[in-house]
């Protein structure tokens, strides 16, 4: 298969895997290719449009653009993959116990999780940040306590299906343990429609950093997080629209870098997109 | 398909027909002009001896009549509710009430009700948020239908500034009445509804004992985002908004000719406030090294944009203790680091950062998240004093979330306000006397302390300026208190509005003048 | 849940069915019991825990700490928390929610006056979403392959991808303050009462509201119809690749009406049931756009109500809000089990 037909079949993973390499990129190398710090102020060049020393403009306190939305990708992406990475760790081995062994441990993880649901989320998300107070790993639990159930219900449907298969019968007669049963046989099965979710989650997680450091209840100054940029940059939006447009853009960007490839994902590892 | 269309129009018909019956009188009251005057946060409570936050002051402002109003400009009490006023000694007002009052249920308004309101508010129990204002009253008591005494336990000058607060209506307050959503009052607006989060509508009282309000009623509307309430005033769905406001936000509209304006000295101050219990800030060099780095300049004019007035001292420009004589200390990190090396402070390890005794030079600012110009202000703080050797961390919470925290003290250097400070004892005696109800940096200071009270208790204006001026010079000296700045009033307003006078308060009591 | 299968809707139902349908009910609204007994106790621990209390929050600044103490009694809040949530959850089985600190107002009531704004939202919202999202997801279907159905796909991920709050401002910018169009903020008349003043002869009163709604309708709505159009667009596929409109086709019917008469009418369930479930969400997810566009609806009472530390007002919101939630997904559910009789209850 050559690369342009494999890239004409799979367009949207394409797509979505080049932006969040752009992306990682950006993140990790950004910074180096000018001359600033993310701290370093210039209260005399304050609201700079994009020039040739910033390229994309300076902010409010005349630090450059590019070097505080390189370290907000930073901060974005690893408060994203650590609270997906956990929550989806977290949802699906509780989803898997609770569909695998059944019975009363099933019954109190889905009224559980029926709790969580039943939650509007973003309430439930401000509540814990205010009980937690702002900052980015209080960010990342509340996003996980939001985040874990999803993986949870998918992850205990698979298992609700996969204990009746005879082979996992035959490992059960043949002595294999539970963990072990979980763990070879049904986690492998299950692994895809997670990574699926997983790489929407991400983008949705961007979203929801931004949306609370927005409201003001998510990452705190100094920290360049690309949410409180936005909330700022609304205020100036008129005089200054490249302080909201870059963050903006930057989040819409990621988040459809993600959802393009979690959809890209979902068409090769289930062309029939039974999953959802 | 088609059947579930056809059946939710009946749906809707039927409902609207139920609607429809009563539709024509709110239809026919939207035929006069209404003023919309946009506001930061709904009011709380329509009761005015509960009230608390600024649209409830302003709201109640307008439906209830104090014994005093402040004028707008001066501040200086005018007649209102009490026709004259008497002080037979320096602790005993007398005053004497208009006859021609009347609530909105057409009740006289007489000296009992002014008794009611008052001994509510210094009820402990009741939890009226001002009491403390009200603290030295001993007694108020009713000395015919129309003359009211108020008794003090010592002489206390500001008082008469304070009896702006609405009076109440004791029947309803005995009848249980729910005065808090349901307000009755006697002033120049009727209330007609309120739906919470959204609007207050108030409409003219044509029983008003001052004359019928020419404006036909007034709507407050909510809109909690700074931007956005601007935004509403260009785009014609409001016709007055007014401080808090963003400084862009402020610039804009002040050029544009569409709208007129007022743009003056408002009645707040912004300070940082050091906790004097903290070990490093029991150190009065400490503290005012600290105060010579804040770049009071460039947050006043960088941040802020000029909206606001570089402040020199706690005395503000619009009391009339003020004077431009006394100065805290001038910002220069040179003297400042200078200072801090005499205590002991320097970089003896070569670290870049301030130690001594193998300690850095660190501590936490505090402010709360709802002001994007506070944050910005520490943000900024944060980065020149580590530029010049001082670690800082930021605790920015939300307000609810830091005043347990800030009511114990338990804070190292904060940034905050103060709104609606009508007197300088307003603006010392609680934050900066020992026993002040809000001296929560514990400062304490003798010298101060015979100050503020000698402003309570002398006789005479020259007395009092007199007083507040020697505490002001020792509180810039000692800088428990560094003010930042002194805050602007905004406003602005259709040019439709006409014989109205801006109040820097943010109260709108002269709308009860205004016309279209 | 799977996708249905094209069938000829609502076969006749037996006894046994009718009686399953019943006792399925009852067993969904019991399981809410637990949940929202769970509700109760998540949020009573989290506002204990909570930094501030409403003692403080109520009286502010000026407060000393007589008055704090003062306000603690008349609140209850002095008391241990077994105590309060005890005597709360004493109260709740009466069917008393108790009455907000800020506001002395009982907790049902102030609820209720911010419900119908959330809802009329929603609605309104989920209009706009299906009258973009049905029509694009068809079209994009019907012309698989083609610039349409490019268009679409791009239309959805970016409807899907742009943060509502950016979204929201940037087009009050430009419709509100720079075309001036549409105001920028607040709302009309409530919908209903505009609809009667349409009947009493003043329909200027429900243009105004409708133009009051339209900004953050499609703020809430365009996510939505993002999301229905790829649902809509898929599951016309699915069923454009059955047999039965394979044989419809080979008997020579024509295109279209294969396309409106089978296809698309076999298509909507899944597009019914996400619409209904995407409602729910927006009852409680409305939070930002009713922030920015200062719509008074039980978001912006929520964020309110977790900054005064009004914990009878959040417990109230919550719980009504997650109970009709519970509700609408049961109606989904029995939607969906009513119009396929081979999806069976769990």
């Amino acid at each position: 298969m050559t690369f342009f037909k494999l890239f004409r079949q799979r367009w949207s993973m394409m797509v979505g895997a080049l932006i969040v390499v752009a992306l990682l990129f950006i993140a990790a190398f950004g910074p180096s290719m000018v001359s600033y710090k993310p701290d370093q102020m210039d209260m005399s060049n304050r609201f700079s449009e994009p020039t040739t020393t910033h390229w994309l403009g300076t902010d409010n306190f005349g630090r450059d653009l590019w070097t505080r939305t390189a370290f907000g990708a930073r901060l974005s992406l690893f408060i994203a993959l650590i609270s997906v990475g956990i929550s989806s760790l977290l949802g699906t081995w509780v989803g898997l116990s609770a569909g695998y062994f059944g019975g009363w441990f099933d019954l109190l993880v889905m009224r559980v999780v029926d709790i969580f649901l039943g939650f509007p989320i973003i309430i439930l998300a401000l509540a814990l940040i205010a009980v937690l107070g702002p900052g980015p790993i209080n960010v990342i639990i509340a996003l996980i306590a939001v985040f874990w159930t999803q993986y949870a219900r998918v992850a205990r449907s698979i298992a609700l299906a996969e204990r009746e298969q005879e082979y996992v019968k035959a490992a059960q007669v043949l002595g294999a343990s539970n963990i072990r049963i979980i763990a070879r046989h049904i986690l492998p099965n299950s692994l895809g429609p997670i990574l699926v979710l997983a790489t929407l989650g991400l983008g949705t997680a961007i979203i929801a950093e931004s949306a609370l450091s927005f409201l003001g209840f998510g990452v705190q100054p100094p920290e360049p997080s690309w949410g409180w940029t936005l909330s700022y940059g609304m205020r100036v939006l008129r005089n200054a629209p490249h302080l909201s447009m870059v963050p903006g853009i930057a989040i819409m960007i990621t988040v459809l870098g993600f959802n393009l490839m979690g959809d890209g994902l979902r068409d090769y590892l289930d062309p029939r997109g039974m999953t959802k | 398909m088609k059947k579930l269309m056809v059946s939710l129009l009946t749906l809707f018909m039927m409902v609207g027909g139920l609607y429809a019956s009563d539709w024509h009188t709110v239809a026919q009251a939207q035929s006069d002009r209404v003023l919309t005057v946009g506001m930061d946060v709904d009011a709380d409570l329509l009761d005015p001896r509960l009230a608390r936050n600024t649209t409830g002051f302003r709201v109640n402002n307008l439906i209830y009549d104090g014994l005093v109003e402040l004028d707008a400009a001066t501040l200086v009490p005018q007649p209102s509710l009490a026709l004259s006023w008497s002080q037979p000694n320096p602790s005993t007002w007398i005053f004497e009430l208009r006859q021609d009052a009347t609530f909105h249920d057409g009740t006289p308004l007489t000296s009992a009700d002014v008794v009611a309101t008052f001994e509510a508010i210094l009820d402990p129990d009741f939890g009226a948020p001002d009491r403390g204002l009200y603290a030295p009253l001993d007694s108020v008591t009713a000395m015919g239908d129309f003359t009211v005494q108020f008794t003090a336990s010592q002489p206390y000058a500001p008082l008469l500034s304070y009896m702006d607060k609405g009076i109440v209506p004791k029947h309803v307050v005995d009848a249980g009445g729910d005065l808090a959503n349901e307000p009755v009052g006697s002033g120049p607006f009727r209330f007609v509804q309120w739906d919470k989060n959204s609007k207050i509508v108030v409409e003219s009282n044509p029983d008003y004992w001052g004359g019928q309000p020419s404006l036909a009623g007034i709507e407050f509307v909510v809109v909690s985002d700074n931007t956005a309430r601007a935004q509403a005033l260009e785009a014609g769905d409001l016709d007055l908004v007014q401080s808090p406001l963003s400084p862009q936000d402020i610039n804009r509209l002040a050029d544009d000719d569409r709208f007129a304006n007022t743009i003056t000295a408002g009645f707040g101050y912004t300070y940082l406030n050091f906790q004097t219990q903290f070990e490093l800030f029991q150190n009065i060099n400490v503290r005012r090294a600290i105060a010579m780095m804040v770049p009071q300049e460039v947050i006043t004019n960088g941040i802020y944009e000029g909206i606001d007035i570089q402040a020199t001292s706690i005395l503000m420009p619009n009391h009339f203790a003020y004077t431009p004589s006394i100065n805290q200390p001038a910002n220069s990190d040179a003297a400042a680091l200078a200072l801090l090396a005499q205590e002991g402070w320097t970089d003896s390890n070569g670290d870049g950062m301030l130690d001594k005794d193998g300690e850095n030079l660190s501590f936490v600012i505090t402010t709360h998240t709802e002001d994007p110009n506070r944050v910005q202000t520490v943000e900024l703080l944060q980065n020149i004093l580590a530029g010049n050797g001082i670690e800082t961390s930021l605790n920015i919470q939300p307000f609810n979330s830091v005043i347990g925290d800030i009511l114990a003290g338990n804070y190292e250097l904060l940034l905050l306000g103060w709104l609606n400070l009508v007197d300088p004892d307003r603006a010392m005696f609680n934050q900066l006397h020992s026993q002040g109800s809000s001296n929560w940096g514990n400062y304490s200071n003798p010298v101060v302390d015979a100050a503020l009270e000698a402003g309570r208790t002398a006789l005479t204006a020259a007395g009092r300026t007199q007083a507040y001026q020697n505490a002001a010079r020792v509180i810039a000296d000692e800088v428990p208190y560094f003010v930042l700045q002194y805050q602007g009033f905004h406003q602005f307003r259709t040019p439709d509005l006409n014989n109205f006078t801006a109040d820097a308060r943010g109260h709108l009591r002269s709308l009860s003048e205004a016309s279209f | 849940m799977s996708y249905v299968r094209p069938q000829h809707l609502c076969e006749g139902r037996d006894f046994f069915s009718v009686f399953h349908m019943t006792t399925y009910i009852i067993r969904r609204l019991l399981l809410l019991i637990p949940t929202m007994l769970g509700i109760v106790v998540i949020v009573f621990g989290l506002l204990q825990i909570i930094p501030g209390d409403p003692a403080t929050a109520l009286l502010g600044l000026d407060a000393t700490p007589e008055m704090i103490d003062n306000m603690r009694r008349v609140l209850g809040t002095d008391q241990p928390w077994i105590v309060q949530l005890t005597k709360y959850l004493g109260r709740l089985l009466q069917g008393d929610l108790g009455e907000s600190i800020f506001q002395k107002t009982p907790v049902i009531e102030v609820v209720l006056e911010h419900l119908p704004a959330t809802i009329e939202l929603a609605f309104i919202s989920l209009l706009i979403s299906a009258l973009i999202g049905v029509p694009l997801g068809v079209l994009a279907a019907v012309n698989r392959g083609s610039p349409i159905d490019l268009f679409s796909m791009l239309f959805a991920q970016l409807g899907i991808s742009i943060p509502v709050f950016w979204l929201g401002i940037l087009l009050m910018l430009w419709f509100a303050v720079y075309l001036d169009w549409l105001p920028s903020i607040g709302r009309g008349e409530p919908l209903m009462d505009a609809f009667g003043a349409l009947f009493a002869g003043h329909p200027e009163v429900l243009l105004d509201s409708l133009r009051h709604l339209l900004l953050p309708a499609i703020t809430l709505g365009l996510n939505g119809a993002a999301i229905i159009s790829r649902i809509q667009r898929s599951a016309m596929l699915e069923v454009l690749g059955e047999d039965f409109i394979r044989t419809a086709r080979s008997k020579g019917l024509v295109s279209w009406k294969v396309v409106i008469y089978h296809a698309f009418r076999n298509s909507l369930l899944p597009v019914v049931s996400v619409m209904g479930l995407q409602f729910g969400v927006l009852l409680g997810g409305a939070v930002l756009t009713e922030f920015i566009f200062g719509w008074p609806g039980v978001g912006q009472l929520a964020i309110t109500a977790i900054g005064q530390r009004d914990i009878p007002l959040v417990q109230g919101v919550v719980l009504i809000i997650a109970f009709l939630f519970s509700l609408i997904n049961l109606v989904v559910d029995l939607l969906y089990v009513s119009i396929d009789p081979r999806i069976r209850l769990e």
